[in-house]
């Protein structure tokens, strides 16, 4: 048996679309009203949370220093594997993307790690792109890593675009996530 | 936001968790309920199975056709399980044809295989609401209420978990209609459709990341 006779279907009909329109005009919003870009967070559409870091030789570098450049935060252990496999690709991605303003910044996760084996890694990989050490973990606990490697694609504006927990992330992957955002000016 | 599991090495985060295990009860509800529409549960997992391989493989090759030169540097690529390497796009086309052509060999017709879906699709909508409260992903605006949660920075409300309630009652109430035989092929789908669009149009107030339309409307409140 049908829900309603049918001389009362279009009555019910119209109702529904008044009331969706009527739900549709007291839901609107604004851009503004929508807050991510004002809170830095961890997560796709906020801003990357800010910090400050010593690299090898001692120097403090912030993430504010890449401002107006395309930063792929890679937060790595020399005792990870995944860490190890995909550290190759984003060698090849820093050197091949430099010229189109694209920052590969290594952070290291000192605190869970020892300085003689991140430093041998490094050597070893061969690595030429800026790496900072976090130390204390203050970092990892910054963007809520819960597991190795993990990567924060982040665009132009200081806002992360990507995610991508674990790995290792694949080359193409890495190339088609900084072209992408490359191609977003 | 949840952690992840990492099992020998590899990293299963528990929204991805909660969507596989999604995946696999609304298969297990949707069998339950086969026989009602007059369909064999191993032809309803057969159509179900070429849909997610052609979704997975189509979702795969819309990134390649966009990035031909990256691939062919790295063509182990092709094969890598990245979820980010899958179109969104690209998989909801290559399942709705998969599906279609399947449906037509199978020599059914589409409203009879949607309404055995249907129940799937109900307990999916559970799973993917859950998935998202686990990842943060269409989280709430703010809020003061004592059941809002900690995220992003402040107070929010747990959006996700409205929409999750609203897809559990759904799928309560359809669990009763379930086990009335039908008399109208396609309406389980319909009635469906209707009631999550309506929950949709309805929740869609309370998520702070909509995306708007002439700056100021929800677009999914438009498409709801």
């Amino acid at each position: 048996m049908p829900i309603f006779q049918i001389k009362f279907r279009p009555v019910f009909a119209i109702t529904i679309l008044i009331l969706g329109l009527f739900w549709i005009w007291v839901s609107r919003t604004t851009p503004t009203s929508q807050d991510r870009l004002a809170i830095q967070a961890p997560h796709q559409g906020f801003l990357a949370p800010q910090f400050e870091l010593k690299n090898e030789t001692g120097e403090t570098m912030a993430l504010t220093d890449f401002r107006g450049k395309i930063v792929v935060l890679n937060y790595w252990a020399s005792w990870c594997p995944p860490c190890r496999a995909e550290m190759p690709a984003m060698e090849a991605a820093s050197k091949d993307y430099q010229g189109d303003g694209v920052v590969i910044l290594g952070i290291n996760a000192a605190s869970q790690d020892s300085s003689q084996a991140s430093q041998t890694f490094i050597a070893e990989m061969g690595l030429t792109f800026p790496i900072l050490f976090d130390q204390l973990g203050a970092v990892g606990g910054l963007y809520q890593v819960s597991a190795l490697p993990s990567t924060f694609f982040i665009d132009r504006d200081g806002v992360i675009r990507e995610v991508v927990i674990g790995g290792p992330i694949s080359a193409s992957h890495l190339r088609i996530s900084i072209e992408q955002l490359i191609g977003v000016k | 936001m949840l952690p992840s599991f990492n099992l020998f090495g590899l990293v299963l985060p528990i929204p991805i968790l909660t969507i596989v295990a999604g995946i696999w009860i609304s298969l297990s509800t949707a069998e339950k309920f086969c026989q009602r529409n007059a369909i064999n549960a191993d032809t309803l997992y057969n159509l179900v199975f070429a849909a997610l391989i052609s979704s997975a493989v189509t979702a795969r090759l819309t990134y390649v056709v966009a990035y031909p030169k990256i691939f062919l540097s790295d063509p182990l690529s092709l094969i890598s399980p990245s979820p980010g390497l899958l179109d969104p796009w690209g998989a909801a086309a290559g399942g709705v044809i998969a599906l279609l052509i399947s449906i037509q060999r199978a020599k059914l017709t589409i409203r009879t295989v949607l309404d055995a879906l249907t129940p799937a699709l109900a307990v999916f909508a559970v799973a993917i609401h859950l998935s998202n409260f686990a990842s943060g992903s269409d989280y709430g605006i703010a809020s003061n209420l004592p059941w809002a949660v900690d995220l992003f920075g402040m107070q929010r409300h747990p959006v996700q978990l409205y929409e999750a309630a609203g897809a559990i009652l759904l799928l309560t109430y359809f669990m009763q209609t379930w086990r009335i035989p039908t008399s109208q092929p396609g309406r389980d789908f319909i009635l469906f459709t209707a009631a999550t669009s309506a929950a949709r149009l309805f929740f869609e107030y309370f998520h702070a990341d909509s995306p708007l339309v002439a700056g100021q409307f929800r677009l999914f409140q438009i498409g709801a």
